[in-house]
């Protein structure tokens, strides 16, 4: 599996792009943070990907097929998004929420056994089977968030479109998160998602697409691209990349702020 | 030396809380491994046992619909003509007798041409033991417990898919003008009718019809306009159906109080509370049709139904134009609720009330809550029938949307405060 977006305008209003010429890729087993300052386009960006609003210019392809004219079926087979800020309508249990993945496999049919079980599948993979006949409406946050992305396992795509999913959790549940979205690339999917922090792009070991308001993107590894320089003409603020060695010997970054 | 022992002592300790770490990590995946698997066989637990609840509530309501059904079975008809006569329940045997002669004179000679030479003497016989027209009385009564039934399986299910598709436990299709738009085609059939719907029943329904769905229209059309044209805006859509709502109530007022003179007022309120409107063969007619054309999609997509309550964008992802499904759940939902106050008055206060009971007794889930809605909306309604059946205050039948809404109150106030939390 490989998304390409080549040289792609994104924005609201039809002229006014708020981002030009856009080019990264994502592949199977790879993850990929969208970064940049809040306005600089990243929700934008993914809509414009999925189809939710219409291209500017520049295409997007998925293995080389031009994506612009797929139906909604279709995309759905290949790609699930988990949007950021769900708000539940109603306190829906977590596998009847888990379970709506499930509707561009099944068509018009009731849910079969085979269903319910790949529902129970993905909830496992996530760590909330526990969860299963909880109102949706009475978990925390992060759990929240994992149901959302354990719906989106339940449509068994290739690439998986996290828009924000650690917004508004505690860092105990922001670990957690980032913990199950590396174990998923590590299961060979694709994974695309904006963050706030350099730090995640740092812990899942990522590409970086790294978006600014008046200045082109940039695209690379992680290391290559939040640089000390580059966080500082993105968000206006000073960072010092610091380096350590974990217990089984791999060196990790993160970004502390310089005041 | 005592400082070398002390050394030692502390190097000891080292090492063996070195080994219990390592003996604990080396144990954590398995006491993690029989943690999982203890949450999950209580997950299970749960699952069966809120499976056998929700099971328990359906068969509880299906048993309680089915006995309230039989008893409007056994109640004659007692129609606006035979005002004042009503408030007799024939005996169980009798009703039965009855049923047993329909069937014998309706299904069984569509199996043996022979029995129809016995319709004459089988009726014959019939009235010779029991009581004179019990027979028509009863088997209009069967016609118009279905009826009912299914008109309060409509109301609930469109307040269903209103709540769902605007997100709100407070929505029906009220807010879109329906009922008003229903009073109004009411006061044009005052005008221009016979006087009563059964003289009259085809202007009746194009009259009702007609300025319902005319009202819905007009909602729709100006929020589609105001929104830019392109998409639907829920919150266009409501202030928009409240202004029209408005609009349609101060002139339905208006005429009432200011240009109908006594008699034609009169002629409107019996129209308005649907009147003979049960009995008639053609209304009896169009609302069955129309609830095959909105029930049976509804029951056909009631798992898809679900992503109404969801934004559009999270739809479309999962493969589905939720747009278009909520623009179907809205056409419905407006239908079913027109063909039901066409049918039996104004009862829309069911299509409020039940759904958020439901909701408060039964899982989310659009499959249970349909099921539940269909239940509960066909036994509420028809306890409300047979509740009037006796409610008579002097000659005056209590309309049915009055002992609708006077029963439904306790309840309503009741779940609220259960249910307080649920939903905010």
């Amino acid at each position: 599996m490989k998304l390409a977006v080549r040289d792609m305008s994104c924005g609201w209003e039809t002229g006014r792009p708020v981002q030009r010429y856009v080019n990264f890729t994502v592949a199977s087993g790879e993850i990929c943070c969208v970064l940049g300052p809040n306005g600089c386009g990243k929700s934008t960006l993914f809509k414009t990907v999925l189809g939710l609003i219409p291209r500017q210019a520049g295409s997007v392809s998925f293995d080389g097929e031009n994506i612009a004219r797929w139906s909604p079926k279709k995309l759905a087979s290949v790609m699930a998004y988990v949007s950021q800020g769900h708000t539940p309508p109603f306190p829906y249990k977590v596998r009847d929420v888990v379970l709506l993945g499930r509707t561009n496999k099944m068509g018009y049919a009731q849910p079969s056994a085979s269903d319910y079980q790949i529902v129970d599948n993905a909830l496992n993979d996530m760590g909330i089977y526990d969860l299963v006949e909880k109102p949706y409406t009475d978990v925390s946050g992060g759990e929240l968030q994992l149901v959302m992305i354990a719906r989106a396992l339940a449509q068994q795509p290739q690439l998986l479109v996290l828009d924000e999913p650690t917004a508004a959790l505690d860092y105990g549940n922001v670990v957690r998160v980032i913990s199950k979205v590396r174990g998923l690339a590590k299961k060979g999917y694709g994974v695309i998602m904006t963050t706030h922090s350099p730090d995640h792009a740092f812990m899942c070991n990522s590409n970086v697409v790294l978006l600014q308001r008046n200045a082109s993107m940039q695209f690379g590894r992680a290391v290559d691209v939040i640089t000390e320089r580059n966080m500082r003409d993105a968000y206006g603020v000073g960072v010092k990349i610091v380096e350590f060695m974990t217990r089984e010997g791999e060196i990790m970054r993160m970004c502390a702020p310089v005041f | 030396m005592v400082s070398g022992n002390k050394d030692r002592g502390y190097v000891s300790r080292i090492i063996e809380s070195a080994r219990a770490l390592r003996e604990r990590d080396a144990f954590e995946p398995a006491s993690r491994m029989v943690g999982d698997t203890i949450s999950a066989a209580r997950a299970k637990a749960e699952t069966r046992a809120q499976g056998k609840d929700t099971r328990r509530v359906v068969i509880a309501f299906g048993l309680a619909t089915a006995f309230i059904a039989l008893l409007s079975l056994c109640l004659p008809y007692r129609g606006i003509d035979t005002m004042g006569s009503g408030g007799t329940i024939y005996p169980l045997g009798d009703v039965l007798d009855c049923y047993r002669l329909w069937f014998d004179l309706t299904i069984a000679p569509l199996f043996d041409n022979t029995l129809y030479n016995l319709t004459t003497l089988k009726l014959a016989q019939f009235s010779q033991t029991h009581e004179g027209g019990m027979y028509t009385m009863v088997t209009n009564r069967a016609m118009a417990t279905a009826i009912v039934a299914v008109c309060g399986m409509m109301l609930a299910v469109s307040g269903l898919l209103f709540q769902a598709s605007f997100r709100n436990p407070l929505a029906t299709p009220s807010m879109l003008g329906v009922s008003d738009g229903v009073t109004l085609g009411c006061i044009v059939f005052a005008w221009l009718g016979n006087g009563s719907i059964s003289e009259d029943p085809g202007l009746y329904l194009l009259c009702v019809y007609g300025f319902g769905a005319a009202a819905v229209v007009v909602v729709l059309f100006l929020s589609r306009g105001i929104s830019g044209g392109a998409r639907y805006n829920v919150f266009d859509m409501l202030l928009l159906g409240t202004v029209i709502t408005q609009l349609l109530n101060g002139v339905n007022a208006f005429v009432q109080n200011f240009v109908m003179d006594y008699g034609t007022w009169q002629l409107f309120y019996n129209v308005q509370q649907a009147g003979d409107a049960l009995h008639d063969p053609l209304v009896q007619g169009v609302v069955a049709g129309v609830f095959v054309i909105t029930v049976v999609p509804a029951l056909m997509l009631r798992f898809r139904l679900n992503l109404i309550a969801f934004s559009n964008d999270e739809g479309r992802m999962m493969g589905v134009r939720s747009g278009l499904l909520r623009g179907l759940a809205l056409v419905l939902g407006a239908t079913m609720q027109l063909a039901a106050i066409a049918s039996i008055g104004q009862v829309a206060m069911l299509s409020l009330a039940v759904p958020f009971l439901v909701r408060y007794l039964m899982p989310s889930d659009f499959r249970s809550q349909f099921l539940g809605n269909c239940l509960i909306g066909t036994a509420l309604l028809l306890v409300c029938m047979i509740i009037q059946h006796f409610a008579l205050i002097g000659i005056i039948t209590v309309p049915v949307g009055t002992i609708v809404s006077i029963l439904i109150i306790p309840f309503f106030v009741w779940v609220i405060a259960l249910g307080r939390g649920r939903w905010s």
